[in-house]
């Protein structure tokens, strides 16, 4: 059993508090990321977690053990660094082997375990090579090699595809995806892509300035996230956001403009809100039925779907239309909208549940 | 076809650089050829009037007489010497360097400063402390104690040499072999020692140039032949028993300093990418 679990882990460089007492239980052989913008904390975390940084407070338990006091050599975790962070001077076969030379494993032993490594990332012709002389893809790949040469407990991975190019980057996923079910292993894996989250995660936990803002599966987030930071970090295009008020009877949203809209559920009446709606959610329409009139600004067409800018009364909106849609910038259209879908959002940014009279 | 004012101004600006630099290097040229031409001519012209660059009788006497068994004693211990304090000066200084770089403690910052200040004392001063120390632990007139002597007055400036280095390599290595399960010390053994090869050979060489050269510890801490380091050496067998073999003697500098020079001949892009590895970031 190696499941993770962090209580109010807090985190002070100097007098700035980095990290705000973060409390998270990660199940056994459960693929969770990290996510969050650059500087939330994600990496300071991870590093916690294996052992790299002291934390200022909580404590950190793998496997229902405590390892606060343990060095990373004992926690029995790997970890994959954005940098790769080979050893320059080793080549490919020595990059492998160090961890278990350092474990004192029998010599017939390391060389089983380093090809068999190898060869599961297509390493084997290139054992001989020193890292320089490697592509960023190859390196990538001999970075987790070395994590999974030996078996650890936990993979903790710090951005491990930032620094490859998109193409190589997607085809990782789906690896770094795979070799996790190989294993058995829980894995931990740090990204300020939400699409990287979105696709390999298990469970997501959005950090951010520190703290943890929500926890859930992939699609949870996306339906019901529970800030409207989370509503705009999840899901590319971005969610349309919107502020103006609700009614007294918390049936119709108005803006400053003086539109409105129909919601079509109650919620608790509230001065200040914001509305969210996801481009998807959204259909352009030239009927009579459609809730929103506008100016089309740019159509974007990216081959499987097509971005369409409109200008509404609301404010800026992007709508996601099919294929090879006959919107043209400067033409007057409806777009109509997805009610069940509707996303609405307290002055504080927190989700508001509708029904509530 | 006609160049813009600036660039001719930086051509101009190119210009006096490179003038300043020549002249620099002539003038730390001259004693050193002068010491050539000395080295070939016959003892009667060394103080001929005018003097003469190139002499009238070329001869290559003075070499030869070098060929010596008092020579090669001499060579020998200060190849021993001079090898033994780089080793020394290196690898103490690299682990005090990466101590203080890596490991943060209070004090750290003083304590470069104190390895700096300590370049300011006077080398007399420091050879009396030494002289008595050496005493005390019956080390006079050994190897040992000339390795430690040079590595008294080197190690400061390999210190801060390494530091520099250590500073600038990026630690998620190090933080990788940590979680490969290396202790620290196999981690400065068998990652940042490899690493810092540049550095490491830049910081030995110059310690073995200082070693080499050096010569009131070499006259002071030793009293027999079979332990004197050469430039000691050079200076009583001339001083003393062939006195004022002025040719010869130059003859025997140049054969002395070819070992550095062969040294930096070979390590002159080591050397340079050790010295200049904290300067040039990113
Ligand atoms: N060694 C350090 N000293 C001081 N502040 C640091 C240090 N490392 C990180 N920080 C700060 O802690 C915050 C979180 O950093 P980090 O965990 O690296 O963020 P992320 O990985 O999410 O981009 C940042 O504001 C960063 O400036
Ligand atoms: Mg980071």
């Amino acid at each position: 059993m190696a499941n993770v679990q962090t209580r109010n882990i807090k985190k002070k460089y100097g007098s700035v508090e980095v990290l705000h007492g973060i409390d998270l239980e990660i199940e056994d052989k459960e693929f969770v990321a990290l996510v969050g913008p650059s500087g939330c904390g994600k990496s300071t975390l991870l590093r916690i977690i294996a052992g790299l940084e002291e934390h200022s407070g909580g404590d950190v338990l793998i496997g229902g053990e405590t390892v606060s006091d343990l060095t990373p050599k004992d926690r029995d975790i790997a970890m994959v660094f954005q940098s790769y962070a080979l050893y320059p001077h080793k080549n490919v076969y020595e990059n492998l082997a160090f961890t278990l030379r350092m474990r004192n494993t029998p010599k017939g032993e390391i060389d089983t375990k380093v090809r068999a490594a190898a060869e599961a990332l297509n390493l084997t012709d290139y054992l001989d090579r020193a890292p320089a002389q490697l592509s960023g893809g190859q390196r990538q790949r001999v970075a987790m090699g070395r994590a999974l040469v030996r078996k650890p407990k936990v993979f903790l991975f710090d951005e491990p595809l930032s620094n490859l190019d998109a193409k190589l980057r997607v085809e990782m996923r789906t690896e770094i995806r795979r070799l996790h079910q190989d294993l058995n292993a829980t894995s931990i894996y740090v990204t300020h892509d939400q699409v990287e989250a979105m696709t390999m995660a298990d469970r997501i936990v959005v950090l951010h300035d520190g703290d943890i803002i929500q926890v859930g599966k992939p699609m949870e987030l996306y339906d019901a996230p529970a800030t409207t930071f989370v509503a705009s970090f999840i899901g590319s295009p971005q969610m349309n956001l919107f502020e103006g008020n609700l009614d007294a009877a918390g049936g119709h949203f108005h803006v400053s403009t003086g539109s409105s809209i129909r919601l079509g559920k109650q919620y608790r009446s509230e001065a200040s809100v914001t509305l969210g709606i996801r481009p998807d959610d959204l259909e352009l329409d030239a009927s009579d039925a459609a809730d929103i009139q506008g100016k089309i600004r740019v159509v974007e067409h990216t081959g499987g779907e097509t971005l369409v800018f409109v200008d509404t009364p609301f404010g800026p909106l992007c709508v996601r239309a099919p294929a090879r849609s006959q919107a043209r910038v400067g033409d007057i259209t409806g777009v109509k909208i997805d009610r069940e879908r509707l996303h609405m959002f307290d002055a504080s940014g927190l989700r508001m549940s509708a029904g509530g009279a | 076809m006609s160049v813009s004012a600036p660039i001719l101004r930086r051509r101009a600006n190119q210009a006096a650089l490179y003038l300043s630099v020549c002249t620099l290097v002539l003038i730390m040229l001259i004693p050193i050829g002068w010491m050539l031409s000395t080295s070939f001519k016959p003892l009667r012209d060394v103080f001929q009037t005018p003097p003469q660059w190139i002499p009238d009788e070329i001869t290559f006497k003075n070499y030869v007489a070098q060929f010596n068994e008092v020579l090669g004693t001499l060579m020998l211990n200060s190849m021993i010497v001079a090898v033994g304090a780089a080793v020394l000066a290196t690898f103490v200084g690299a682990m005090t360097a990466y101590g203080i770089s890596r490991f943060r403690f209070k004090g750290g910052a003083l304590l470069m400063l104190f390895f700096m200040g300590s370049l300011a004392f006077p080398v007399p001063l420091l050879m009396i402390s030494l002289y008595s120390l050496f005493v005390k632990l019956g080390l006079l007139n050994t190897y040992a104690a000339l390795i430690l002597g040079h590595t008294a007055v080197t190690i400061p400036v390999s210190i801060w040499l390494l530091k520099n280095f250590f500073d600038q390599l990026p630690r998620e290595v190090e933080e990788a072999a940590y979680v490969d399960g290396a202790s620290p010390l196999k981690v400065f053994l068998f990652v940042v020692l490899p690493m810092a090869r540049p550095a490491l050979a830049a910081s030995a060489i110059f310690v073995f140039v200082v070693s080499w050269n050096e010569l009131l510890f070499g006259l002071t801490f030793t009293s027999t032949t079979d332990m004197r380091p050469l430039p000691a050496g050079i200076t009583l067998v001339f001083l003393q028993e062939f006195e004022g073999a002025w040719s010869e003697m130059m003859a025997l500098a140049v054969m002395v300093s070819i070992p550095v020079l062969i040294l930096f001949f070979f390590f002159q892009k080591t050397f340079l990418r050790g010295v200049t590895a904290g300067a040039v970031k990113g």
